[in-house]
């Protein structure tokens, strides 16, 4: 699943973006397309306004 | 194998096959109401109820077990415990601790290109500070209450889905009704733009609102696969409130509602999950657009001729709901068994259909609730295949 892509919603993804220094080595290993501190953010704030 | 687990299985066993389409032994009962009325059911006061969720704890299983019901909703409550304490504009509790949610604005007309370009960026700057006075104190103190809300939110989730797996082991209820999302219409429309807002938007700027259900359209789709107790399951199904068609005209719907409420729903059905959707209001004027929907729905039908949407949509559709909570309040006892008989006449020919309301049942007062366990009774009597 694709991840949000948002200035406010930090998922590893556009972490990897903003950090050149990482090696693909860096990424194969840190790479986590399910980061559930995000997802859980993107929950709190939909369910407020629900 | 206890009792109870042996009446949890053939629940969901009886369940699964109605929402397969399938005959089951009979038709099952569906409890649609809210914790609320439980807590009336068994004479204990609401706010109370409200701030100390161990009253729901024991008020839930008891009404289930009376009422005797194949299957419920995961509880659903809006503790005020956690909207007083964000400052909360959007859900309010009225004197006896019910949550009111008036009309509001959280997102002004010209914040739309902001909200197609960030979306969760602009539900964060712009919508929560106006929804929730607590966030738009300066400083760390906004930061502060932010997260205040977020461990309350959690701290009542927690306890809510503990009271869930209470009801399936103490009375054999199972939840086949787990997480809410919205149609990102519906969510643009409820709590950003408002009913006021949304209804001039749609012909002032018809191209943004289009793009903001498109923006919104993502996260909406992740939130519903995130917040999934694990991997794709037919059994919880994913809930869906439907709040604005019966307000729109068949081209607005088309236009504005339609594209991304059915990427949605057959995105998720695509990835194995069963979507409920509550088709709230009238929607008989619609029923051609959901036949093409993907099967794996079950639509809660609030109003509309049972027998009509069972020829319009119960080819790939299991129904439930029509039933009028309003005879409880005003017909006798065997008036409402009649309509029970109409009801499974009209539902019940062929399988997928399961018995319910056509409203959730909030409240127990002004309804008389023996009169629910008697119309139970006459399902479970007299539904058999």
């Amino acid at each position: 699943m694709e991840t949000i892509k948002s200035e406010y919603l930090d998922y590893f993804e556009s972490y990897a973006a903003r950090h050149p220094e990482l090696t693909e080595e860096d990424i194969a290993i840190m790479a986590d397309p399910w980061d559930v501190n995000e997802d859980m953010l993107l929950g709190y704030v939909l369910s407020l306004l629900i | 194998m206890s009792n109870t687990k042996r009446l949890l299985d053939e629940r969901l066993i009886r369940i699964e096959k109605a929402v397969n389409l399938e005959k089951p032994d009979r038709i099952p009962i569906f409890a649609l109401n809210g914790p609320e009325v439980a807590v009336d059911y068994c004479g204990r006061h609401l706010k109370a109820a409200t701030w100390d969720l161990e009253i729901i704890r024991e008020c839930l299983p008891i009404y289930y077990r009376d009422m005797k019901v194949d299957g419920t909703s995961s509880a659903f409550l809006r503790c005020p415990g956690t909207y007083t304490t964000i400052g909360s504009q959007n859900f309010v509790p009225n004197k006896d601790g019910f949550m009111q949610h008036p009309e509001v604005c959280g997102m002004l007309a010209d914040e739309y290109e902001a909200l197609i370009k960030d979306p969760f960026k602009t539900l964060v700057d712009k919508v929560l500070p106006r929804q929730y006075k607590a966030f738009d104190q300066p400083g760390m103190l906004g930061g502060l209450n932010l997260a205040k809300g977020a461990l309350s939110h959690l701290r009542h989730t927690k306890i809510l889905q503990e009271i869930d797996a209470h009801c399936s082991e103490t009375v054999g209820v199972p939840i086949i009704s787990a997480n809410m999302i919205e149609a990102p219409f519906d969510f643009l429309a409820d709590q950003l733009r408002s009913f006021k807002g949304i209804s001039v938007d749609m012909h002032r700027c018809p191209e943004l609102v289009e793009q903001a259900c498109e923006a919104l359209f993502p996260l909406l789709l992740r939130w519903a696969v995130t917040s999934y107790p694990g991997p794709p399951k037919k059994i919880p199904a994913i809930f869906m409130p439907l709040h604005m068609p019966s307000f729109l005209n068949p081209k607005q719907f088309e236009r504005f509602y339609w594209p991304t409420f059915s990427r949605l729903v057959n995105t998720l059905t695509g990835m194995g999950y069963t979507v409920t959707l509550f088709f709230e209001g009238n929607w008989s004027k619609l029923y051609d657009y959901l036949g093409s929907l993907n099967p794996h729905v079950v639509g809660i039908f609030e109003y509309g001729e049972l027998k009509t949407i069972k020829e319009k949509v119960g080819q790939t559709m299991c129904i439930m709901g029509n039933y009028p909570i309003s005879a409880l309040k005003s017909q006798s006892t065997e008036e409402c068994l009649d309509l029970a008989k109409k009801m499974i006449d009209a539902g019940a020919p062929g399988g997928g259909y399961i018995f319910t309301t056509g409203k959730a049942i909030l409240r127990g007062k002004g309804l008389d609730l023996e009169k629910l366990q008697a119309v139970h009774q006459y399902v479970i009597d007299h539904g058999k295949y």
